[in-house]
């Protein structure tokens, strides 16, 4: 956008309407006080608090007794809102225009004054439907950029909480904050992000997400290298543990970095209950990661390979079970699983009650249907419903889950036990090669490779948590 | 990514592809009688078969011929069209015939087979074949040959017999130890049950001991 | 050498690389292999004195016939026929190659939580077989059998300068050799213990099928095998990896980031 402001009023509102020209939002309301001082008043409908606008900026300049005035003094001594400055930069002045802000051009002057009156509504700070708590706080982010890092200031009440501002996406020109905590987080950390950051030429950022996929380390790999949340205290956690934020402008999904294995196996509610609970809770859940990769490998690896490993009386079971069915053990749980995907995605797609509603006819009355029908064998319904569930336990690494259990149970069918070994070898050494913003993936989970001992497999009680940070480079005196 | 994804969903069909063939519903043997015959080896073989969830398991009987224990097997193995699942067999009936032949190639045959228990139990059929006592009816299992096992698991348990599975035979026999077998006989009623050892020595058969004896 | 890599991971790698013979033992062997252990990783500091260039062919030479030798012994032990054979040494031969180009530092971060995991089933494996044990299989090899089975032994365990040479230390390989070693001989010594002096195709295998929990857990001698087929697998990629370096490409990635923040602790003093 190029557009060139000159002292002559007239032109400049000509030159604001040619550009914004069919943009029916966009107001231009012109001012005349008995004084004779003319202004012009640009704002976009929908976008702005107009009652800051009528009674802050419009009622002072009617009244302005003065006929002429600069720029400066408009933004110093007329306008009446807390926010209100002169921005020279044309292409800053129509970013925070398109934001929300109100620009205010006077005869005689070339430069405009920008005037924050954004006010433009929003949905509440509710709790996010996917990371809820038994205890602990309520609150989630919003899609309001300023709302979040006013939730992320009232958590970290700490001055040396930095929020640097950097814009992103050549036509959205979305806002992206880059927090950190001064001292806490390792500056090669903060660098590395704001490199990557300053590296991006996206056209548009609509979610956090278009930054995520471009800026995480190994981004073929299914293990999720960018930490991602919509709950302030946990964006605050991760915070004080060292790590950095990026709040994305009409995102509620803030994401942290570096992310690593151990965080997909913690939840919010670790920390707001009791320490027992929240080791068993996490103990379930390492239980269910591997549950979930190896329960229908190891099922064919069994039925297929190694019938000895089954009892008698069990074998005889799956094997009647399966006497009548059209299909193969193989073939019957990658349909399954495919189906359970499926269920999966159209119950998450679908709206509350009609989700539930389906998830019910789709697992529960299809599956006992297709059993007594003989379409599929009753021991392999279970096992993908014993791998679904115990990949439910799992959110943050549920794509991970579903591709490594495809591969593992592919392998097991091949070559057995040997199979699936090999395969969780792999998956080991993809582990082992993966970083997160310089941090190993296996950090606190690996042997040797400990930062923080309080907090590892299981989480230390608070009273002997004696080093909270588990990434800071320093110690926060 | 895309050819990624089409070389994984290739990988997957051929999976699909290769193991299907492979799906098979197998029937278990649960215990096999060996008998001597002149032609060289006989065997009789309890396999189960459950056709249903509701339905009960059923003993079905193979029996397969050979000069040779190898080729007992294998023809086991071509009557069932390469679906001989030995690896649940729990017991082998010998004849005594057999026994008094020598049950040191036998047992040297089995244990090193992969697919046969080396904790199953041999036992010496006494008045009358060992097909006979392997068919004969079982109180409480519908199995004959489970039953068997149950009853030899359940006499080792209370010390009545000597926990001997096979790989211990095996060594005795190697070792030229004598050893001692149960033996199993049709009752009055119509069912096996269990009276006496079977005592070998240097791996035949050379006479049993009574029940008092071992009593005592 | 790479000079990134932990004394612990060494040595868990050099175990792997040594358990690696667990499915070809007999079970005579429990004591000669114990001290053949203890001989070797006193050997080992000697062989790694070696000029350089010596020890690199040395090395190149080791690294071709142990594939061939693990290629061709696990074939043998795994009896599939036709497809599947191939089938089941393609995957094999790629796994061992997958784990090898990530680099020896990743290799040897990898090799410990598995070295854990193969101790532990491999223990587990040998506890639960113990009431079954007869201590009237004991032993004990007489002087000169012992000495002469000691020094035939010696040779297999040598090999375990591969992955000492590959990781530039001694202390923490020779470690891993005795750890490896009196793994070996305890589950010779089970076999013994077992199955007496009775030959079997694989003894040891034989015997861990005794292992039995309840009704369930039995014939779990496939569960013992994967772990050890595994070590085989680790020991093929040590031959890999060092094949790599030998091959003028470089020694080890850059030290992975799990390597250089543990340094930046160590160098700052905190644990």
């Amino acid at each position: 956008m190029s557009i060139e402001f000159t002292t002559d009023l007239d032109r400049n509102i000509a030159a604001l309407k040619a550009q914004f020209a069919g943009d029916n939002t966009f107001i231009t309301r012109e001012t005349r006080s008995p004084s004779g001082l003319r202004c012009a008043v640009f704002f976009f409908d929908g976008m702005v608090n107009a009652l800051a606008i009528n009674q802050s900026i419009i009622r002072p300049l009617i009244e302005e007794p003065q006929a002429k005035l600069s720029a400066e003094q408009l933004a110093q001594s007329v306008i009446e809102i807390n926010d209100s400055r002169v921005e020279p930069d044309v292409n800053l002045m129509l970013a925070s225009f398109l934001y929300g802000d109100t620009v205010i051009l006077t005869e005689g002057d070339a430069r405009p004054v920008v005037v924050n009156t954004k006010g433009f509504s929003s949905r509440s700070t509710a709790e996010p439907e996917g990371e809820k708590v038994l205890r602990g706080p309520r609150e989630g982010f919003t899609e309001l950029f300023m709302t979040n890092l006013s939730m992320l200031r009232r958590r970290l009440n700490d001055p040396r909480l930095k929020f640097t501002f950097s814009r992103v996406g050549t036509r959205t020109n979305t806002v992206v904050c880059l927090c950190y905590i001064d001292g806490v987080a390792d500056d090669r950390l903060v660098k590395t992000v704001q490199k990557r950051l300053s590296r991006l030429k996206p056209d548009s950022v609509l979610d956090s997400n278009y930054i995520a996929e471009r800026i995480r380390d190994n981004r073929r790999s299914p293990f999720p290298t960018m930490g991602a949340t919509e709950r302030p205290d946990v964006a605050a956690a991760r915070l004080l543990e060292g790590r950095v934020a990026l709040v994305v402008d009409g995102s509620p999904v803030v994401l942290t970095a570096p992310c690593i294995l151990q965080e997909c196996f913690q939840s919010n509610d670790d920390y707001y209950i009791s320490v027992e609970q929240a080791g068993l809770s996490r103990l379930l859940r390492y239980a269910a990661f591997l549950l979930t990769l190896t329960v229908p490998a190891l099922y064919l690896a069994c039925v297929l390979h190694h019938q000895e490993l089954v009892p008698t009386r069990l074998l005889l079971a799956i094997s009647a079970a399966q006497r009548g069915t059209p299909l193969p053990p193989v073939s019957e749980i990658f349909l399954l699983l495919i189906v359970f995907e499926l269920l999966k995605e159209a119950g998450t797609r679908t709206p509350g009650v009609i989700g539930q509603t389906m998830s019910i006819v789709g697992g529960l009355v299809l599956g006992q249907a297709a059993v007594q029908a003989r379409f599929i064998s009753a021991p392999a319904v279970i096992i993908v419903a014993v791998a679904g569930v115990t990949g439910l336990a799992l959110p943050k690494l549920q794509s991970a889950t579903t591709v490594l259990r495809f591969a593992l149970t592919a392998a097991a069918a091949v070559l057995g036990i040997y199979g699936l070994v090999f395969g969780l070898a792999l998956v080991l050494l993809h582990l082992c090669a993966l970083d997160s913003c310089q941090a190993p993936y296996l950090l606190n989970l690996l042997p040797r490779v400990h930062a923080h001992h309080e907090d590892s497999y299981l989480r230390a009680p608070w009273f002997q948590m004696r080093r909270n940070r588990f990434l800071a480079q320093k110690e926060d005196k | 990514m895309k050819r990624i994804a089409v070389i994984i969903i290739i990988c997957i069909f051929s999976v699909l592809l290769l193991c299907g063939c492979s799906a098979e519903s197998p029937l278990p043997v649960s215990a096999a009688a060996i008998s001597r015959t002149k032609e060289g080896y006989k065997m009789t073989a309890e396999l189960i078969r459950q056709d249903s969830l509701d339905g009960d398991a059923e003993p079905v009987y193979l029996t397969a011929e050979g000069e040779s224990l190898p080729a007992l097997f294998d023809d086991a193995v071509c009557k069932l069209g390469g679906h001989f699942y030995f690896s649940h067999a729990e017991t082998v009936i010998v004849d005594i015939t057999l026994a008094r032949e020598g049950l040191t190639e036998l047992a040297a045959f089995l244990a090193e087979r992969p697919d046969a228990r080396l904790t199953l139990r041999l036992v010496v059929a006494r008045g009358a074949p060992a097909e006979e006592i392997l068919q004969l009816e079982a109180l409480g299992e519908s199995i004959p040959g489970v039953a068997l096992y149950d009853l030899l698991e359940g006499l080792t348990a209370r010390g009545e017999i000597p926990d001997l599975p096979l790989y211990q035979v095996h060594n005795a026999l190697q070792n030229g130890q004598a050893v001692q077998l149960p033996c199993l006989y049709e009752t009055e009623d119509g069912h096996a049950a269990s009276k006496g050892l079977a005592v070998l020595e240097n791996g035949v058969l050379s006479g049993f001991l009574p029940e008092e004896a071992q009593n005592g | 050498m790479d000079k990134h890599i932990f004394s612990r991971w060494q040595a868990a790698l050099c175990t792997l690389f040594v358990l690696a013979d667990g499915l070809y033992l007999s079970g005579i062997g429990w004591l000669p292999l114990l001290c053949s252990a203890v001989v070797s990783a006193a050997l080992l500091f000697v062989l790694l004195k070696l000029p350089g260039k010596l020890l690199d062919a040395v090395c190149a030479v080791l690294a071709l016939l142990l594939t061939l030798r693990s290629i061709s012994r696990i074939f043998f032990f795994w009896q599939y026929e036709g497809t599947q054979a191939a089938l089941a040494v393609v995957l094999l031969v790629l796994t061992a190659w997958l784990l090898s180009r990530r680099g020896a530092d990743c290799l040897f971060m990898w090799s410990f939580p598995v070295m854990l995991t193969a101790v532990v089933l491999l223990l587990l494996s040998v506890a639960v077989t113990v009431p079954d044990w007869n201590f009237g299989y004991l032993a004990l090899p007489a002087p000169r059998a012992l000495l002469s089975e000691s020094a035939r032994m010696v040779p297999a365990f040598l090999a375990v300068l591969l992955p000492a040479h590959l990781a530039g230390g001694a202390k923490a390989p020779a470690w891993g050799l005795l750890l490896g070693g009196g793994l070996l001989a305890l589950l010779s010594l089970r076999t013994l213990l077992l199955l007496g002096g009775t030959t079997y195709a694989y003894p040891v295998y034989a015997a861990a099928g005794l292992a039995a929990v309840g009704d369930f857990l039995k014939r779990c001698e496939v569960v013992f095998a994967a772990v050890l087929v595994l070590c085989e697998c680790a020991r093929i990629a040590v031959c890999f990896s060092f094949v790599r370096t030998c091959g003028g490409q470089k020694r080890s990635a850059a030290p992975s980031r799990a390597v250089q923040l543990a340094r930046a602790r160590k160098a700052a003093g905190k644990p």
